[in-house]
């Protein structure tokens, strides 16, 4: 057999096209923020378009703060074939809602294995009318798409990622406040009576400002602009009964 | 020269062919007993097909075997949990009992109606509740007139033990299966250690703490599963076949031992009992968490560490 015939033969070999989807990343490891006042008509609109990224295979969610939760989000949820689940047994998908207290331009970010992703262009062009038009917005909208790890409830230390890495980590029983320069200005996270937020950024609209005070194992906040992810960590259990 | 590069690409095709087989973490969740159920399984990608359908058997036949409208009391399967289920009855005095179907039917937890009967009502209802008037044979089982069976109390733990022995046989050697709170793990968790399983608060959110798990079965029964409150009184669905009344006494209670059927059966039996050592003393691999009225946490029979959540 020729040399090229051989490599011909051996790259349309079927073991390949496993190899190839083995090295794909995860695409369940992440969390979608949205920022907008619809989110029961974009959210499922998204995750109908993302879904052979980060919504293949998922079938069940819950809401983490149903008294949040908008209303006719999960009638369009259950219409897009989801199954809801009560907590805490574990949901492919949970969602939680939070008030900003201020408007803000509408936005769409990735967070996936500690990385951010300002995915509104990418979405824009097949995005609901709400990110397209630009609306301002006081909903903030997070899915998360858990890695198989459930809280114990209170965390136990936090933890500040900049594009990824890990630049910080304090323990959430002590109160303080730390800086983190930037070229723009600080980023100023405080823990206070076991909880931590973020106090001063350098970026436009002070989303993470805004964001309520963070306590709870696996609960984040992030700092789209700058890249910014800080995340409550803790003891996780496995599964629960009960 | 060819040779060397043809031994090459070969080598490079075993390396990586042994790459897409290996072995990692898998889970799935499904709907059956009418909760949600969850697999996770350390494997192959072939072992994960065959475990989840090996499970979806499992749970398909015991779903259908043990619904309150089954009839078929010839089964093997049948006879065989029947058996068990009288040797917890036995060992709590018989405040464990399959045959309290009308006594749920007349509390309306089955059509959802809800309501309190009157006391002749559910004194008329407890006459047809007694196990010990099942009369058993090579044939099956045979219930007197008016007598029904809900197995609610002990076939989701029987299903747990089949499909965990399916999945061992398939050479999966850690892993869970967890059907709505009822749950068996064996061998590592994924950071090698014990499993880690959190106990549901009954009152609040978070947990009541966590076990440690690792070739061991566990569950719950507590008053907050299935409910209704009426003029501030709550009315569960765990009920004392003596009485005809949902039991008192505990807010859950939770069963740790080696096999989730029994764990099923002793957790409502030691929810109902006034007496969970005496109980436990039949079963000596079994340990159980007790909550009371009060919010008190105990432990009974066996000790299984558990480790309190600090608020």
């Amino acid at each position: 057999m020729e040399r090229r015939e051989f490599l011909q033969t051996v790259l349309r070999a079927p073991l390949f096209a496993p190899l190839l989807s083995a090295l794909a990343i995860d695409p369940k490891k992440g969390e979608i923020y949205l920022i907008s006042d619809q989110p029961q008509r974009d959210v499922p609109f998204l995750l109908g378009r993302l879904r052979s990224v980060v919504a293949q295979g998922l079938k069940t969610f819950s809401f983490l703060n149903p008294s949040l939760c908008p209303k006719g989000m999960d009638t369009a949820l259950l219409k897009q074939g989801w199954t809801q689940v009560p907590l805490p047994l574990r949901a492919d998908a949970a969602f939680s809602f939070h008030h900003l207290g201020q408007k803000t331009p509408p936005s769409l970010t990735l967070v996936r294995e500690g990385r951010i992703h300002d995915i509104r262009s990418w979405i824009s062009r097949l995005g609901p009318d709400s990110i397209k038009k630009g609306s301002p917005a006081s909903l903030l909208t997070v899915v998360s798409f858990p890695d198989h790890q459930i809280p114990e409830a209170a965390g136990t230390r936090i933890s500040l990622y900049k594009n990824g890495e890990k630049i910080l980590q304090l323990p959430l029983d002590t109160n303080a406040t730390q800086r983190v320069p930037t070229k723009e200005g600080p980023l100023i996270v405080r823990i206070a009576g076991r909880k931590a937020r973020i106090v001063q950024s350098p970026c436009r609209n002070k989303i993470c400002v805004s964001t309520p005070p963070v306590f709870l194992a696996g609960e984040r906040i992030i700092c789209a602009p700058h890249h910014f992810l800080l995340e409550i960590q803790g003891r996780t259990v496995d599964t629960v009964i009960g | 020269m060819a040779e060397r590069f043809r031994l090459c690409i070969a080598l490079l095709l075993v390396f990586f062919s042994s790459c897409t087989i290996e072995k990692r973490w898998r889970s799935s969740t499904f709907l059956y007993f009418d909760t949600v159920c969850e697999l996770k399984i350390h494997g192959t990608p072939d072992q994960f097909s065959q475990a989840k359908e090996a499970v979806h058997q499992v749970f398909s036949e015991i779903e259908t075997l043990f619904s309150p409208s089954s009839h078929d009391y010839s089964s093997p399967r049948v006879i065989h949990l029947f058996q068990e289920a009288i040797e917890v009855h036995t060992a709590s005095d018989g405040d464990f009992d399959i045959s309290v179907a009308p006594l749920l039917k007349l509390w309306g937890f089955y059509d959802r109606s809800y309501r309190i009967p009157s006391s002749q009502e559910i004194q008329q209802v407890v006459l047809r509740v007694d196990m010990k008037k099942i009369q058993r044979d090579e044939s099956g089982i045979h219930l007197l007139p008016g007598m029904e069976l809900d197995w609610g109390g002990i076939a989701k733990g029987y299903g747990i033990d089949l499909a965990s022995q399916a999945l061992k046989d398939l050479g999966i050697s850690r892993g869970f299966i967890n059907a709505g709170g009822d749950l068996t793990c064996w061998g590592a968790n994924p950071d090698s250690n014990s499993w880690q399983v959190g106990i549901k608060h009954p009152r609040r959110g978070g947990f009541l703490g966590v076990l440690a798990l690792k070739d061991e079965s566990a569950a719950t029964t507590g008053d907050y599963q299935r409910f209704f409150i009426k003029e501030g009184v709550r009315y569960h669905h765990v009920f004392d076949p003596h009485s005809g009344y949902p039991s008192r006494g505990k807010q859950s209670v939770t069963i740790i031992g080696p096999n989730a059927a029994c764990c099923d059966a002793l957790a409502t039996a030691v929810f109902i009992s006034s007496q969970p050592d005496s109980v436990l003393r039949f079963f000596p691999d079994y340990g159980a968490v007790i909550v009371d009225t009060e919010g008190r946490l105990k432990k009974a029979g066996k000790i299984y560490p558990l480790r309190p959540i600090e608020e």
